[in-house]
């Protein structure tokens, strides 16, 4: 006679990280954010840092980071995050600082801030999203909005003469000495997804190995912002790329 | 055998209130030079590293604040310290402070203005800091020194204050207080901390805090601006402070703060060596303001004389006050400019020759 | 003589995907990206946030890559694989 073998629990491949709560979340359908959240609550977590964090939601889509991320969050005004950081990190040694800003507020208003913060090699990590557009009210132009592209405030599509280039912020802050990790990834394929993981990770190193300032800028979607489907979104980012290249443009988080 | 006098030092007010903060166990210091208080930021520059506390030179007065909103969202003990200019850029932080419940001191030491202006004293950012500064529905309580030893004791209070209601509080001084030196015996205060379970310290063990002023539901932010107004009801109720000099028999008063108030004592004592029986009302708390103390005194004088370097800003909270008891007058001066005793002397006669004796008054304010 | 019985390893019965098809926004991110196919909108179901959820047409399809669950931005997606030794 066979007798069948009990069966072993079945291996985990992926599931909601515990550092993300169980809840839904205002993103829009398809939104990168939601990705970025996911990874940063992961590698929060493998890092053991969830109960020494203390984040810093800035004003964007993400301003309810508070809601969906599980550590102590403070709430700054626009552009302000990295100061704010700065304030925390420079009263409470212990604690893991990081911010969590969209394009319009670390690369329009809050340029001064994290140009400052970078440039005083301050211990805070910076999860950057950008996706090109100023997505909580309504899609407008942002610094890193690309040429040609149609907002409700370039509505015929972003002039170099009127409106300006779209600023490499990473780059500017990856010839600061004090950054001691700037990178950019993107949420486009599951492979690129799983790297800019690792780039997550590697700038919340430059804060825990005390290195210096670490910003990773991850390339995202905005289905509504730019008028695509959420598929579609995703497929644009292959063309974000020609603009704002990936890769790491400083990495000291190894060297002593 | 007499016993030993205590030690009299020589300080200037912006070091002195700077090493009042210290000895008050300020943890964090964010500033950006700007005169006329550069020597408070210098100072903090060298005492805070000695004590082992914080110390920024922040990118700019925005950058300033928002180093005070993080550090005092941890349950710090923050000061800041600006001029006029730059406390206008910290209009936003102040109102997230106040929305988000975040203490910290703010020392505005007032100059010149509007615009760039003049690095003289001036008392023209009164409208700024006593109806609350930024944008919302929120007061804070401003402490107006009209000395050095008086600042050095307010910074005490002031911390007090803050870590008490969970509040920005703002220290009122002018240029003049900053620069000068003054012969004072050092009394630091270091007040008591306060339990602050609103505090983020980090999850560890418990729910994550969040810090925030942001609440779409209309409802619940009507909810939470009726509590701040609780808040601002029970700090008015603990009490207004203020500071009166001759004023028992006073026919005519000056109200005036901070150095105005200085010039104000000499023009008092001039007046009544010129048989002008003149007093002074001086607030030391320019919000609560004293209005019950003030309404009462100008039901018996004969008229009230508002002394301020500004154009009239002081006067309106007075009028508000005083309810039509008593005629006011004004005197202001802009620009720097600073009267002279005898300057508000003549300004009190004038003010005495156009009104009519208290007990001839018909109805009140008549 | 008793004849020893034959322990049969058994073929995984257990689901590769499990769906919390009340936070799903039907975005389809993960039915675009998936290699094998096996996922799309399950459009006779509306659920609470108003979307037509994704389902798992094929169970023995899926080969636990898990990019479905990396690409979901609402972590709607939990991917299981067979326990080691056990075949699908």
């Amino acid at each position: 006679m066979t007798i069948p073998l009990p069966e072993a629990p079945a291996r985990v491949i992926a599931t909601r990280p515990r550092l993300l709560e169980d809840r839904s979340t205002h993103y829009c359908p398809g939104c990168g954010h939601g990705v970025v959240h996911r990874l940063v609550a992961e590698v929060l977590d493998e890092l053991g840092l969830g109960p020494r964090t203390i984040a810093v939601a800035a004003v964007g889509c993400a301003v309810f980071a508070y809601e969906y991320l599980h550590v102590d969050f403070l709430e700054a005004q626009h552009g302000r995050a990295p100061a704010v950081a700065t304030g925390i990190r420079r009263v409470r040694p212990d604690a893991f600082v990081m911010t969590y800003q969209g394009d319009g507020d670390l690369a329009a208003i809050g340029t001064a801030e994290i140009v400052h913060a970078a440039a005083r090699g301050e211990r805070i990590t910076t999860i950057f999203v950008n996706n090109g557009t100023y997505g909580m009210t309504g899609g407008q132009l942002a610094p890193t909005s690309l040429l040609g592209q149609r907002t409700t405030s370039t509505p015929l599509g972003r002039d170099a003469r009127l409106n300006g280039y779209p600023l490499p912020i990473t780059e500017m802050l990856a010839l600061v000495p004090g950054t001691a990790y700037a990178a950019r990834g993107s949420v486009g394929t599951p492979a690129l997804i799983g790297k800019a993981k690792a780039m997550i990770r590697r700038a919340c190193e430059a804060q825990t190995e005390d290195r210096g300032f670490g910003i990773v800028e991850i390339l995202s979607n905005c289905p509504v912002g730019w008028g695509m489907t959420p598929v579609e979104s995703i497929r644009h980012l292959a063309e974000v790329v020609d603009t704002y290249p990936l890769g790491v443009f400083v990495d000291r988080v190894g060297e002593c | 055998m007499t016993a030993a006098a205590p030690e009299r030092v020589l300080m200037k007010g912006n070091e002195a209130i700077a090493e009042a903060a210290v000895q008050a166990g300020c943890d964090a210091y964010f500033g950006y030079p700007i005169t006329p208080q550069a020597e408070l930021l210098e100072w903090m520059a060298r005492r805070m590293p000695e004590e082992g506390r914080a110390f920024v030179q922040a990118e700019s007065e925005i950058g300033a604040i928002s180093m005070a909103l993080g550090a005092g969202a941890t349950g710090a003990r923050v000061m800041v310290s600006t001029s006029s200019p730059g406390f206008s850029l910290m209009a936003e932080g102040m109102s997230y402070m106040a929305g988000s419940e975040v203490p910290a001191v703010v020392v505005n030491v007032m100059r010149g203005g509007p615009g760039l202006g003049s690095i003289g004293p001036a008392q023209a950012d009164y409208f700024q800091a006593v109806k609350g500064h930024g944008h919302g529905d929120y007061r804070v309580p401003v402490l107006a020194p009209s000395s050095i030893a008086e600042a050095m004791e307010l910074v005490a209070d002031a911390f007090e204050l803050a870590e008490r209601f969970r509040t920005p509080v703002i220290l009122l001084a002018d240029g003049i207080l900053g620069q000068a030196m003054e012969p004072v015996v050092p009394a630091y205060r270091n007040p008591d901390r306060r339990d602050a379970d609103w505090a983020l310290s980090g999850a560890d063990g418990r729910p994550p805090r969040v810090v925030r002023s942001l609440d779409l539901q209309a409802e619940a932010l009507e909810r939470h601006n009726d509590r701040l107004q609780a808040k601002y009801r029970e700090i008015e109720r603990v009490g207004a402070r203020w500071a009166g000099e001759q004023l028992d028999d006073a026919e005519v008063v000056i109200v005036a703060y901070g150095i105005a108030a200085r010039v104000a004592r000499s023009a008092v004592a001039m007046a009544r060596a010129g048989g002008l029986r003149a007093g002074l009302f001086r607030p030391v708390t320019l919000w609560p303001f004293p209005s019950a103390a003030l309404a009462e005194l100008a039901s018996r004088t004969r008229a009230v004389l508002v002394v301020e370097l500004s154009a009239g800003q002081l006067i309106e909270d007075v009028r508000l006050a005083i309810e039509g008891r008593s005629p006011v007058f004004g005197h202001g001066r802009t620009g720097g400019m600073v009267p002279s005793p005898s300057d508000l002397v003549e300004a009190l006669r004038r003010a005495w020759a156009a009104t009519e004796p208290v007990e001839e008054r018909r109805g009140p304010g008549r | 003589m008793t004849v020893a019985p034959v322990l049969q390893p058994v073929r995984w019965t257990g689901t590769p995907v499990l769906i919390a098809s009340d936070r799903c926004k039907g975005c389809e991110l993960c039915v675009d990206v998936c290699p094998p196919h096996v996922l799309e909108l399950d459009i006779t179901v509306v659920n609470p946030l108003g979307h037509h959820p994704v389902r798992l047409t094929d169970p023995a399809g899926c080969t636990s890559c898990a990019f479905c669950a990396r690409v979901c931005p609402d972590a709607v997606l939990t991917v299981l694989a067979p326990p080691k030794g056990v075949e699908r």
